[in-house]
C-alpha cells in the first residue's frame, strides 16, 4: 500500500504529467462543451423551421373556405428532422456531412430528400474535435507520455540498481502501472460523468456500457505499454514504439479501409435515378393524362373508387405523376440504399485491425452519427411520406370534402431512434486483443524480460 | 562551417536504421495512395464526361413542347474534378458534383464522388497531401528529434565549442540536412505526379504542371518550417526523451488540436445557417414577391402596368408579346435575385470562418499549407462556389432565353396547348464547367502565401536567433 501511495506521489510530482492531465481536463469538457453548444444552435434552428411551419398552416387555414386543397399540398413543407440524441454532444461523427433538417412536401419523395447541407465545405475535412475524438486518439497518447518510459527512465536515470535491489520489476512495474491505471480511469470516469451531464445524456443502462467500453479501451492502451515495456528497448524506443502503434492504429488503418472501399459511386444508378425521377414527371404532361392516371390506379387500386379525369389538369392526375415518378426509380433508390448498408457492413471488417476504429464506429453507432443512421433517416422520412399521401388522396381521388382546419392533423414526423446494439459486441473484440497483448508478452523470452542493472541501454 | 555540418549530419542520418526502415514504408505508402486516387479520380471523371454527353443528348432529343416544359425538364450540370485532385482531395469527398438546373428553383449539387463517408479519418483524410503534411513531419520529428540533444547528452557539445563552431552554423547545417531528405522525397513523388500528368489525356495540363510547380514549392517550404521546428526544439530540450516528447505534442498540437478546434470556434463566432432555414428565408423573401405561375398575383401589378406602358397599350389581351412569358421572366429574375442576394450572405459568413482559419494559421503552419494546397490542387472552397456560380449563370440564361421564347413565339390564347419546334433549343449552348487556371486563384491567396513567406523567414530567424546563442560549454 505504502508503495502505491508513493508512486502516485511520483507521478504527481513530475510537472509534465501535471500539465499534461491538466490540458487533458480541459480539452475534454471544451470538446464536451462545444459539442452541447452545437446541438443547441441545431435546436433553435429547428424550433425556427417548425415555428415557420407553424405559421403557414396557420396562415392557410385563415384562408377558410377559399383554399384548394391541391395548392395547400403543392406549397406546404412539412419539416422533417433526424433529431439527435443527446450522445450527439459527445460523438459528433458525420453528423455535419448531411442535411439533419429537411422539409418535405406532397412531391416524389426521391426528388426531396438527397439533398446536399449548406456548410463551409473547407472545414469538413478538418473533422471535429468532440469528446469522443479526446477519448479515442488522444487519451492512447496521455497513456503512452506517462507511462511507456516508466521503467525505462529508472535505468536510464541510474536509478534502477537500487530499486532491484528492493522489489523486482514485475512488481515495480505492476504497481506503477496500476497506480497510473487507476489514476487515470478514475478521472476519465469522471470527466465522462461530467460531459455527459453537459450533454443531456441520461445514466441508463446504455451509459454504464459506453462506461464499461472506455474502461476496456483504456485497459488496451495500458496492456499495449505493458508490452513495449517488457521488451526492454529504451526509452527512445519505447516511445518511437508506441508512437508508432498509436499511428498505425489511428491513421493506417482508417485509411486503409477507406481506401479499400473507394470506388465512385455507381454512378450510373445515382444519376440515373436523379434524371429518371425528373424526366417521367415532366414527359408526363406531354403524355396521355387519363391512361397515365388509369395505370396509376391499376398499381394503387385502393385510389381507383375516383371519378374519371376531366380537361387538362387534375390534381389527383398530378401527385399520381409524382408518385409514378417514384415507383419507377424504386429499383434504383433501392440500389442505393443497398450499396449505402453494404459499404456500412463491409467496413465493420476493418474493427479487427484497430481498437481505435473500433470504439470510433460503436461510439458513432451508439450516437447515431454514422451512416447507416443516415439511411436509417431516410427510410423513416420514405415510410412518413406514405402516411402523408394517404393523409391528402382522399381530397384528390375520393373527393373528400375539404376543411382547411383537418390540416392540423397532418402527419408530423417524428424520428425513431433505433436500439442501439453491438456495443457488447465491441467489448468482446478489444478484449479479445487484450488476451492476445497479454499472451504475447508472456512469451516474450525470459532473459529479454529479466531488466539488466546496468543503467545506460546500448544505443 | 555549415556545409560540414550539414554533410555530418547527411552522414549521421544515413546510419540511421530507422530511416531505412521508415521511409521505404512512406514511399510505399505515398505511392498506393497516389496510384489508388489516380485510378478513381480518372474513372469518375470519365464517368462524368459519358454521363454530360448523355445528358446533353437527352436535352437535344427533346419533342416538340412548350418552352415552360423544357424549362422544368431541366439540364445536368457537371462539376469536373480539377485533375490534380489525386493529390490535395480537399473538399472533393465532401461535396456533390452534379447539378440540376430547372426553372424557379436552385437545387443543391449531389451526387458525391463516393458512396462511403470520410469521416471515420479522424486524423486526416489519407491523401497525398496529408502524408506529406501530417505523416512526413513526424516521421522527420522520429530521425531528428535527437540532432542537436544528442550532442548535448553524449557531450560532444562541449567539444564543438573550442573547434569554433557557431551554434547559428550548427542548427543550420542540421535543418539543412532534414530538408534536403524533404527535398528529395519531395522530388520523387512530384516526378510520379508529373508522368501522371504527361500520360494523362487532360485538355490543360501546361496549367497542372505549373501547378504542381507551385506545390513542390509549397511542400518543400512547409517541410523547411519543420525541419527548422524540430532542430530548435531539439536544441532547446536537454535530453534526447524530452525533445521527442515535447515534438510529438508539438506536432499533435499544431496539426491535431488547432486544425480539429477550429470549427467548432468558426460555427460558434460566425454560424452557418442549415440548409432549411436558409431555404425559409428565401421562401419568407419570395412570399412578398408573388408567384410567378399565377399572373393574376396583384404583386405582380405593377411590373405589369409598366410593361403595358413600354408597349403603349391599354390591355394585356393587346400586347404583341405573350403576358404569360413575361411573366415567367420576371418571376425567374426576382427568384434568382433573391437567391444570390441571400446566398452571397451564406458565402460571406463562409467568408469570415475562412478568416479566423487564417488567423489560426498564424499558429499553425498546416492549417496554412493545406490551405494552400487545397487552392493549388483545384479542390478548395473557391472552385466549387466558382462552378455553383457558373451553373447558375448559365441556368438563368437557359431559362430567360426559354422564357424569351414564350413570350415571342407562344400566343397568349391557348397557351399551354402550344408546341415550339425543337431546334429552338438545340440551338442553346450546352454547359460546360471551366476549372480556373492558376492565374485566376483569388487575391485572398496572395495574402496566404504571403504569411506563409513570413512563417518561412520569422521561423528560422528567430530560432536561429534566439537558439542559436553562443553555446555554454560547460552547460552544454
Amino acid at each position: 500500500m505504502r508503495g502505491l501511495i508513493f508512486e502516485f506521489k511520483l507521478l504527481w510530482r513530475s510537472v509534465m504529467a501535471r500539465w499534461l492531465l491538466l490540458a487533458y481536463i480541459v480539452i475534454t469538457l471544451l470538446a464536451a462543451g462545444f459539442g452541447s453548444q452545437r446541438l443547441h444552435q441545431e435546436e433553435v434552428a429547428r424550433q425556427q423551421v417548425q415555428a415557420h411551419f407553424n405559421e403557414q398552416l396557420r396562415h392557410w387555414q385563415a384562408r377558410g373556405e377559399d383554399v384548394s386543397p391541391g395548392y395547400m399540398a403543392y406549397y406546404l413543407k412539412v419539416p422533417a428532422a433526424f433529431s439527435p440524441s443527446p450522445w450527439v454532444g459527445l460523438v459528433r461523427g458525420e453528423r455535419d456531412e448531411r442535411p439533419t433538417q429537411l422539409r418535405v412536401g406532397l412531391l416524389a419523395v426521391q426528388g426531396q430528400i438527397y439533398e446536399g447541407e449548406l456548410t463551409n465545405h473547407s472545414l469538413l475535412p478538418l473533422g471535429v474535435l468532440d469528446a469522443a475524438f479526446v477519448w479515442i486518439y488522444l487519451l492512447p497518447l496521455l497513456v503512452g507520455v506517462l507511462c511507456v518510459n516508466c521503467l525505462a527512465g529508472e535505468r536510464e536515470s541510474g536509478r534502477w540498481p537500487m530499486l532491484a535491489s528492493q522489489v523486482s520489476a514485475a512488481r515495480l512495474l505492476c504497481g506503477r502501472l496500476g497506480v497510473h491505471f487507476a489514476l487515470l480511469l478514475l478521472l476519465s470516469m469522471l470527466l465522462f460523468v461530467v460531459a455527459s451531464a453537459i450533454s443531456g445524456v441520461a445514466f441508463d443502462g446504455l451509459w454504464l456500457k459506453v462506461l464499461g467500453l472506455l474502461c476496456i479501451y483504456q485497459l488496451f492502451w495500458y496492456a499495449v505499454v505493458t508490452a513495449i515495456v517488457v521488451m526492454q528497448l529504451g526509452s527512445l524506443k519505447n516511445t518511437l514504439a508506441y508512437v508508432g502503434i498509436w499511428l498505425t492504429l489511428g491513421f493506417l488503418v482508417p485509411g486503409m479501409a477507406y481506401l479499400s472501399q473507394m470506388e465512385p459511386q455507381d454512378l450510373n444508378n445515382d444519376i440515373g435515378l436523379m434524371v429518371k425521377q425528373r424526366q417521367t414527371m415532366n414527359d408526363s404532361w406531354d403524355r396521355d393524362k387519363a391512361a397515365d392516371l388509369q395505370a396509376f390506379l391499376q398499381s394503387y387500386p385502393e385510389w381507383s373508387d375516383t371519378s374519371p379525369m376531366e380537361g387538362r389538369f387534375d390534381w389527383k392526375w398530378y401527385y399520381a405523376m409524382q408518385q409514378q415518378s417514384d415507383a419507377v426509380v424504386a429499383e434504383l433508390a433501392g440500389n442505393y440504399r443497398q450499396r449505402r448498408v453494404q459499404l456500412a457492413d463491409e467496413v465493420q471488417v476493418w474493427r479487427w485491425w484497430s481498437p481505435m476504429l473500433n470504439l470510433q464506429f460503436a461510439l458513432r453507432a451508439v450516437a447515431q452519427t454514422d451512416a447507416a443512421a443516415h439511411q436509417g433517416y431516410l427510410d423513416q422520412l420514405v415510410s412518413w411520406h406514405n402516411e402523408m399521401r394517404a393523409f391528402w388522396y382522399p381530397y384528390f381521388f375520393l373527393d373528400k370534402p375539404f376543411e382547411v382546419g383537418a390540416t392540423s392533423d397532418l402527419p408530423a414526423f417524428d424520428y425513431q431512434h433505433p436500439v442501439s446494439a453491438g456495443i457488447a459486441k465491441t467489448i468482446q473484440q478489444i478484449s479479445l486483443l487484450i488476451v492476445l497483448l497479454v499472451v504475447c508478452t508472456g512469451l516474450v523470452p525470459a532473459r529479454r524480460r529479466m531488466v539488466p542493472v546496468r543503467s545506460r541501454p546500448l544505443a | 562551417m555549415v556545409g560540414v555540418i550539414f554533410k555530418h549530419e547527411v552522414r549521421m542520418l544515413l546510419r540511421k536504421r530507422l530511416l531505412w526502415w521508415l521511409l521505404p514504408m512512406v514511399v510505399m505508402l505515398t505511392l498506393l495512395v497516389s496510384i489508388v486516387h489516380w485510378q478513381q479520380q480518372e474513372s469518375f471523371r470519365q464517368t462524368q464526361s459519358h454521363w454530360q454527353q448523355v445528358n446533353n443528348e437527352l436535352w437535344q432529343a427533346q419533342p416538340d413542347r412548350h418552352p415552360h416544359r423544357v424549362a422544368h425538364y431541366g439540364s445536368l450540370a457537371f462539376r469536373q474534378a480539377s485533375p490534380l485532385s489525386f493529390l490535395d482531395a480537399g473538399i472533393n469527398p465532401y461535396t456533390g458534383n452534379a447539378l440540376f438546373l430547372e426553372a424557379h428553383k436552385q437545387n443543391s449539387a449531389g451526387l458525391q464522388q463516393f458512396s462511403i463517408s470520410a469521416g471515420h479519418m479522424a486524423l486526416g483524410y489519407l491523401s497525398v497531401a496529408t502524408v506529406v503534411l501530417v505523416l512526413w513531419p513526424l516521421l522527420l520529428i522520429a530521425l531528428g528529434f535527437s540532432s542537436v540533444s544528442d550532442e548535448r547528452e553524449s557531450g560532444r557539445l562541449r567539444f564543438l565549442v573550442p573547434l569554433g563552431v557557431n551554434a547559428r552554423s550548427l542548427l543550420a547545417g542540421k535543418s539543412l540536412a532534414y530538408l534536403a531528405l524533404s527535398v528529395l522525397f519531395l522530388v520523387a513523388l512530384f516526378a510520379l505526379a508529373l508522368g501522371f500528368v504527361v500520360m494523362s489525356d487532360w485538355p490543360d495540363r501546361s496549367d497542372a504542371a505549373l501547378r504542381l510547380l507551385l506545390m513542390f514549392v509549397l511542400y518543400t517550404a512547409y517541410c523547411a518550417v519543420w525541419s527548422v521546428l524540430i532542430v530548435g526544439l531539439s536544441r532547446w530540450a536537454r535530453t534526447n526523451t524530452q525533445s521527442l516528447i515535447s515534438l510529438v505534442l508539438l506536432w499533435l498540437a499544431l496539426i491535431v488540436l488547432i486544425p480539429k478546434g477550429l470549427p467548432w470556434v468558426a460555427q460558434q463566432l460566425y454560424p452557418v445557417p442549415d440548409r432549411a432555414s436558409f431555404e425559409i428565408r428565401l421562401d419568407k423573401m419570395l412570399a412578398q414577391v408573388g408567384d410567378a405561375h399565377d399572373p393574376a398575383d396583384p404583386h405582380f401589378s405593377a411590373f405589369r402596368e409598366q410593361v403595358l406602358s413600354r408597349y403603349g397599350v391599354k390591355r394585356i389581351e393587346d400586347l404583341p408579346v405573350n403576358w404569360n412569358g413575361l411573366v415567367m421572366a420576371e418571376g425567374e429574375r426576382i427568384t434568382s435575385e433573391v437567391f444570390q442576394t441571400h446566398y452571397a450572405e451564406v458565402q460571406t459568413v463562409a467568408a469570415r470562418q475562412e478568416r479566423l482559419r487564417k488567423m489560426a494559421a498564424v499558429v499553425s503552419p498546416y492549417l496554412l499549407a493545406s490551405h494552400l494546397s487545397q487552392v493549388l490542387s483545384g479542390s478548395d472552397l473557391h472552385s466549387f462556389y466558382r462552378f455553383e456560380q457558373q451553373a447558375e449563370d448559365y441556368r438563368y440564361q437557359l431559362i430567360q432565353t426559354l422564357n424569351q421564347l414564350h413570350t415571342d413565339t407562344i400566343a397568349r390564347d391557348s397557351d399551354r396547348e402550344q408546341r415550339l419546334a425543337h431546334r429552338h433549343w438545340q440551338e442553346i449552348p450546352l454547359f460546360h464547367h471551366q476549372p480556373e487556371s492558376w492565374r485566376q486563384v483569388s487575391s485572398e491567396t496572395y495574402a496566404w502565401a504571403a504569411a506563409g513567406l513570413l512563417w518561412l523567414w520569422l521561423l528560422p530567424a528567430l530560432v536561429l536567433g534566439w537558439l542559436g546563442r553562443r553555446v555554454n560549454p560547460c552547460a552544454g
